[in-house]
């Protein structure tokens, strides 16, 4: 499952970041950040118009992901203990 | 360069308290200087150790890794890895990370390290870290990386003092520099929660505060209506604020060059320092008011970290006029004055955003070109008394008006001719405006010969006045 499909308010784990295209700047740039696999995250809120952008908190900090930036990242929904 | 003084760097991801230790620790004796071929303020102080020892401080750029996704990061890792032309390689690195954010700071931490050069860690914003109930094992910490840890407190005085006591006494030695590849980055981020794990205990993960806030600062009708109030409040405090001390300082200037002309002999010089010097002067400095509380504010929406959070709401409407949700900021604080807009741009990665947005940021109406429109509009747009040709239609229907509608027209345009007459005689308001007939078959009121459908429209100052758009009258 792609981060920018995850519903509001659900818990996943991060599985990888793909790079979009070579020599992927911004893939780059949200592994830096943290999206690591294993880093549990979640979707915060969602962007006024169109759901976009999204903010997603990691750890204890929050970014704003654009859609197409947010489905670089592939996460597991965290299943209910 | 005495032999004695120690050049030190200050490195850290953005929003760390960086350039507020830096401060601390040169007490503001800075000089900046930007770093050639890219906007990014190169900032160096020095200082006099309590042994006597001369330090020499940069402020590096903010950067969040070395990967150099945008001139900041690369002019950090030049500098530090001593690649910069003109720039020597310091001989400590001190690395600031937010106390409250390790999770994010202890990578950049891990990555510096990677470089093998001596290096201090501080721990920024130890009070807050604390407040949120977060317990940080320093010597564990220490012991872990294999480096000296401080705790700071940049905002507060005196709260460099641990920093300065590190700093100022041996160098410590440096770790083995370690290659850097892509197997070793994704490490990084193994070894970060094993430190974390190890080393600090958080209660929470974030803010009970913060949750409740962006759950309406997010949200997406509240949201954007607190911004748009927000904004509404901020550009008219900058009037209210603002227009009474524009007020005050020209007058005050206007004053103070009359009584120094009164000394003057009446001719070219008076003239020169009344209107010239002091009427100008009242005129230029009047703006800063206006430019010194929009700054005010935008400082305020800053340091509460709204603007981020305005950045994201707009963002998707920005993106539809090909800009970004960053470019917010900067042509916010474009509506005081362009040059720190522009200067605020290279917060923004995207090279192509940056230079859209630096290009549009000229174009918002800075204050000091209020008078600018003024005058233009002055210039060309005429005073509603200067006669307008205007041509009014009285019919069947609307023969009340005549007398009012008369005194606006040129011409009164009408079927009845005696009433048009007699209302053309009644008010001397009308002298000189053509009275025009026509025969509406039918009397179908309200028509137009041609046929078009006649606009019935109150004009300024009249109760009731029969206007007609239809050309060709």
């Amino acid at each position: 499952m792609r981060l920018s499909e995850l519903p509001k308010g659900a818990a996943a784990v991060v599985d990888r970041v793909d790079d979009a295209h070579d020599a992927d700047l911004i893939a780059q740039r949200l592994r830096d950040l943290g999206f690591v696999e294993g880093e549990p995250v979640r979707v915060v809120a969602l962007g006024p118009l169109g759901a976009d952008p999204l903010l997603v908190q990691i750890g204890s900090t929050r970014f704003a992901l654009r859609r197409s930036e947010a489905a670089r990242i592939s996460v597991c929904v965290e299943t209910a203990p | 360069m005495s032999a004695a003084s120690l050049r030190i760097a200050l490195v850290g991801n953005p929003n760390c308290g960086k350039t507020a230790l830096f401060n601390q620790l040169t007490g503001g004796r800075q000089k900046v200087a930007n770093y050639a071929g890219v906007t990014i303020e190169r900032k160096e102080g020095r200082f006099t150790a309590p042994s006597g020892r001369v330090l020499q401080i940069l402020d590096l750029p903010g950067t969040y890794s070395f990967d150099a996704t945008s001139p900041d990061e690369q002019i950090t890792r030049d500098v530090l890895e001593g690649n910069y032309p003109g720039e020597a390689v310091p001989d400590l690195i001190v690395c600031v990370a937010d106390a409250t954010n390790l999770r994010l700071h202890l990578r950049f931490v891990l990555e510096v390290k990677r470089l093998g050069r001596p290096m201090v860690l501080a721990l920024n914003m130890m009070d807050a870290a604390r407040r949120r109930g977060m317990v940080i094992d320093v010597d564990e910490l220490q012991r872990r990386l294999g480096m000296p840890v401080v705790e700071t407190v940049a905002v507060k005085r005196g709260g460099a003092q641990a920093l300065i006591a590190r700093v100022d006494g041996e160098v410590p030695t440096a770790a083995p520099a370690q290659p850097d590849d892509a197997a070793s980055r994704a490490d990084l981020h193994v070894q970060v929660r094993q430190l974390l794990a190890a080393t600090v205990t958080m209660p929470r993960q974030t803010a009970a505060v913060d949750d409740a806030l962006d759950r309406w600062a997010l949200h997406p009708v509240f949201g954007l209506a607190i911004l748009a109030v927000v904004m509404f409040l901020v550009f008219q405090a900058v009037y209210a604020a603002g227009k009474p001390m524009t007020d005050a300082i020209g007058n005050g200037f206007g004053w103070l060059g009359e009584h120094l002309a009164s000394g003057l002999p009446e001719g070219p010089l008076q003239s020169l320092v009344v209107k010239g010097l002091f009427g100008g002067l009242g005129t230029v400095i009047g703006f800063l008011p206006e430019i010194l509380v929009l700054f005010f504010f935008i400082l305020v929406l800053e340091e509460s970290g709204y603007l981020p959070r305005a950045a994201f709401l707009l963002d998707r409407m920005m993106l539809s006029v090909g800009l970004t949700g960053r470019s917010f900021i900067p042509l916010l604080s474009s509506f005081a004055c362009a040059i720190p807009g522009i200067m605020g741009t290279r917060s923004i990665q995207d090279p192509r955003d940056r230079l859209t947005t630096i290009l549009v940021a000229p174009l918002m109406t800075c204050s000091a070109r209020l008078p600018v429109y003024a005058l233009l509009i002055g210039a060309f747009i005429p005073m509603h008394s200067s006669r307008q040709r205007r041509t009014c239609i009285a019919d069947g229907a609307a023969l009340v008006p005549y007398a009012q509608a008369a005194r606006h027209c040129d011409r009164l345009v009408g079927a009845h001719q005696h009433l048009l007459e007699a209302a053309h005689r009644r008010d001397p308001r009308a002298d000189g405006a053509d009275v025009v007939y026509f025969q509406l078959p039918g009397a179908a009121a309200g028509r137009h010969p041609a046929g078009d459908r006649i606009q019935l429209r109150r004009l300024p100052g009249s109760r009731v006045a029969i206007h007609l758009r239809a050309v060709g009258l």
